[in-house]
């Protein structure tokens, strides 16, 4: 029986505290581990893929109209704007669902964001007043320079206090592409991953621009994940394809890496190197053609990221995992405990 | 390391030994993200380089302030992308005229270790994970040999130069085997503000210059038989 896991509200010190469930999707066998207990599970030929997006300080305070409003970062576009979300005045301690409207913007209003940076509206999303296509000003690395200064991590109302810039990143944080942080490998330090390669995985990378996970409008939120941006290099198409030609197994780190390698295959027919932009929803439904394990952080049915998990175990044997982790104690969420579906 | 087409992370880069390592790594062809806390000084440094056909980035920060490292690394990496070498130059000698350890306030000694030794630590965790993730990198810690020999009034700074030494060696340690390289490298003196400060009667033309100091440590970038990962070498050794 499924029930709901309790969310981790701060981030856990040291790998070796966090939690491995191990879904065995072939025999169904559950087994309560560690995360250090990560290496043990590497089958030789192994490739593990990872999301090197490092997450950016999305979320900056600023005002409009005489209101305080947050302007909370969705994505990066080709031509420098960005793609963002305003919420009404509130903190991160109200659920983001509960947060007020912000004020009715339209195309050419200013926000101001505090010091010189301001974000010029562009373009208003149709389905929804609240999202926004803005330009900031100044561009270029002074709007880096701004962003790094002002802005704060996306934080959780279920947390126990404000998350740091640097408690949000994984180990492994390269690229500053993430509006949310790809969760699922906070738990892979430096360490675990030279143990993973020493016990015979090929650890490789791509990076993927994580949107946000609310927005506060359900007609936006009906639609997430929207699409996002990823970046394939070509040494890791060829260590993927190399692994599916030889039929050796793929891991993935995280649904932001499925989304990214089973996005380009499906457009390409096959992978293909270089950025491209993927609006493929993992569900029940998804038949997978390059990924065949996942490490994703535990979810339960409440939880929108439960329903992608379903494009790798069926329902039933979710709900077990779910069911079990809830006895066991596992926590949940963004600072959650961990599940290797595979 | 090829220095061209490389991401070059610098801190303390808007005067001396930093200004003129962004000035010779820029004129090899790499991406250089130049971080000070002055920032007009820095500002003034970029242009110089741009105005030279390089490719140099203004981020001003404090390294020894308790949330710069991972702003500073996520700055650089938007600017640039994933840094390939991080220099660690930025230090601070303390009050001048420096001062025996009796007369050494507890906030001061406090702050040289926050900004030569936990700075560059917090700044290297940010950084070396995508290092291991890509196989390959190098962090460099600018040295003293006050952190060896004993001086008297360079307690502060020569103890946090000691304990940066050690932390190099104790980083390449962990990392060996991943492709990421960490060495320190005692610069010698040079003719910069920093030394001007400690030694105010120092004969500048006895010192090196920074452009020449630079460009040894080009070399020890490039040749990794000079240098090692976990070695400390003086700057001499490139000559």
């Amino acid at each position: 029986m499924a029930e709901a896991l309790a969310p981790a509200r701060a981030p856990r010190r040291g790998a070796r505290a966090q939690r491995l469930l191990h879904v065995d999707t072939a025999t169904g066998a559950l087994t309560d581990e560690r995360i250090d207990d990560l290496p043990s599970r590497v089958e030789p030929g192994d490739v593990w893929v990872l999301n090197d997006a490092a997450t950016l300080p999305a979320s900056l305070s600023g005002g409009f109209d005489g209101q305080a409003v947050e302007l909370r970062l969705r994505a990066e576009r080709e031509d420098g704007t960005w793609w963002a979300v305003l919420l009404g005045e509130g903190s991160w301690r109200d659920d983001t669902d509960a947060r007020p409207a912000p004020p009715r913007i339209e195309v050419g209003d200013r926000i101001t964001l505090g010091g010189r940076l301001g974000a010029e509206v562009v373009e208003v999303d149709p389905l929804s007043a609240r999202s926004v296509r803005v330009r900031f000003t100044p561009g270029g690395d002074g709007f880096w320079r701004a962003l790094y200064a002002l802005g704060r991590p996306v934080q959780y109302s279920y947390l126990a206090r404000e998350l740091r810039l640097s408690e949000v990143q994984t180990g492994y944080a390269a690229r500053p592409w993430s509006a949310e942080p790809p969760s699922a490998g906070r738990p892979l330090g430096v360490g675990l991953l030279e143990r993973l390669r020493a016990a015979g995985a090929e650890v490789v990378s791509l990076t993927h621009a994580a949107g946000l996970s609310a927005t506060g409008d359900p007609a936006l939120d009906a639609r997430l994940p929207l699409p996002e941006r990823y970046d394939l290099p070509a040494a890791t198409v060829d260590a993927v394809s190399r692994a599916v030609a030889e039929r050796r197994r793929v891991v993935a780190v995280g649904t932001t890496v499925t989304r990214a390698l089973e996005g380009n295959h499906r457009t390409h027919g096959a992978l293909r190197p270089g950025v491209g932009e993927t609006d493929l929803v993992l569900g029940p439904d998804t038949t997978l053609s390059v990924v065949d394990a996942l490490l994703t952080g535990a979810h339960d049915p409440a939880s929108s990221h439960y329903q992608l998990l379903r494009a790798f175990a069926p329902e039933r044997l979710l709900r077990e995992a779910v069911g079990r982790s809830a006895a066991l104690g596992y926590l949940g969420h963004e600072l959650g405990d961990s599940w290797l579906i595979a | 390391m090829h220095i061209d087409d490389t991401n070059i992370l610098i801190t303390g880069a808007s005067r001396g030994l930093g200004r003129a390592l962004a000035e010779a790594l820029a004129a090899r062809g790499a991406r250089v993200v130049m971080v000070a806390r002055g920032a007009e000084p820095l500002r003034e440094a970029v242009r110089a380089i741009r105005e030279a056909g390089g490719d140099a980035h203004a981020l001003p920060g404090d390294v020894g302030a308790p949330d710069a490292a991972s702003r500073i690394a996520g700055a650089a990496a938007a600017m640039v992308g994933p840094i390939d070498v991080l220099i660690h130059d930025a230090s601070t000698l303390g009050p001048v005229p420096l001062a025996p350890l009796t007369e050494t306030g507890d906030e001061d000694f406090e702050r040289a270790f926050a900004v030569n030794l936990i700075g560059p630590f917090r700044l290297s965790k940010a950084v070396v994970g995508s290092m291991v993730a890509r196989g390959r990198g190098l962090i460099v810690h600018v040295s003293s040999d006050a952190g060896v020999e004993a001086y008297p009034t360079w307690g502060a700074y020569g103890a946090s130069k000691a304990a940066l030494d050690h932390l190099s060696r104790t980083w390449a340690a962990e990392l060996e085997g991943s492709g990421v390289r960490v060495i320190s490298v005692d610069p010698g003196e040079m003719d910069t503000t920093m030394h001007a400060d400690a030694i105010p009667d120092a004969d500048p033309s006895a010192l090196a210059r920074p452009a020449d100091v630079a460009a040894r440590f080009v070399a020890l970038i490039e040749r990794p038989e000079l240098a090692p990962s976990g070695a400390r070498v003086a700057a001499e050794v490139a000559a």
